[in-house]
């Protein structure tokens, strides 16, 4: 039975489905639209994604043009911020990458999102389901 | 019982559901309930998303530029298949 908790990219995800040569994150992508899956990505991965691709997001703008396109980009407000904030402090470092963590894993315990990422390390110790998309 | 209700929905309202509910940070389930032209109207664009998302596949392949049938992207595919099928075996994640 096909899983309906939201799949949540992460900005090494974000990045991945603009640059990748290979094609893997964009057939991921495709294939998670065509299968009718939720696709969701934090607004603070949103803005490191393109923070590291610098000026180089044409797909990924197509992508989140619309608010209720394909991929959806989940704010940042007063409706999380506080928490988003509290959280990343904890962590101890102050910085976007911490931030874009913290944001994260607020979103995914809130809506029961499975965090897809080339990076799990970085979520070792959080209480949020991942999925590594490294190449097995 | 807000979990079977939302067990008991269409897959395009599972969808239109669970997209407002990730908009408003909270379970799907917390949404189940309420009247679908309701959840419809809070967020219109959804349903239409669900309803094309082949045509929005297809379109953002012609944009990349990519040919489904080459072999690299069909191997691509198949790997993009196995992640999702492992994804389906995490479980529903709700406690129901």
């Amino acid at each position: 039975m096909t899983n309906s908790r939201p799949l949540l990219l992460d900005a090494s995800v974000l990045v991945a489905y603009e640059r990748e040569l290979t094609r893997r994150a964009q057939a991921f992508v495709v294939t998670a639209i065509t299968d009718g899956r939720i696709l969701v990505a934090s607004a603070l991965s949103l803005a490191v994604a393109a923070a590291e691709l610098a000026d180089q997001h044409r797909e990924l703008s197509w992508l989140v043009e619309d608010s209720e396109g394909p991929l959806q980009v989940l704010s940042l407000s007063s409706m999380n911020a506080l928490d988003v904030g509290t959280l990343a402090a904890r962590a101890g470092a102050l910085d976007a990458a911490t931030l874009e963590l913290a944001q994260v894993v607020h979103e995914a315990a809130g809506i029961h999102a499975i965090v897809l990422t080339y990076e799990p390390k970085l979520y070792h110790g959080q209480s949020v389901d991942i999925m590594d998309m490294r190449p097995r | 019982m807000t979990s079977s209700a939302f067990a008991g929905l269409s897959d395009a309202d599972r969808y239109v559901v669970g997209r407002l509910a990730a908009r408003e940070h909270v379970p799907a389930e917390e949404l189940a309930e309420l009247p679908q032209n309701e959840i419809d109207q809070h967020i219109p664009g959804a349903r239409v998303v669900y309803e094309h998302r082949e045509q929005i596949a297809a379109e953002l392949l012609q944009r990349r530029g990519i040919d489904p049938t080459s072999a690299e992207y069909r191997a691509a595919a198949v790997e993009a298949r196995n992640v999702l099928d492992q994804i389906d075996q995490l479980g529903s994640g709700y406690a129901g």
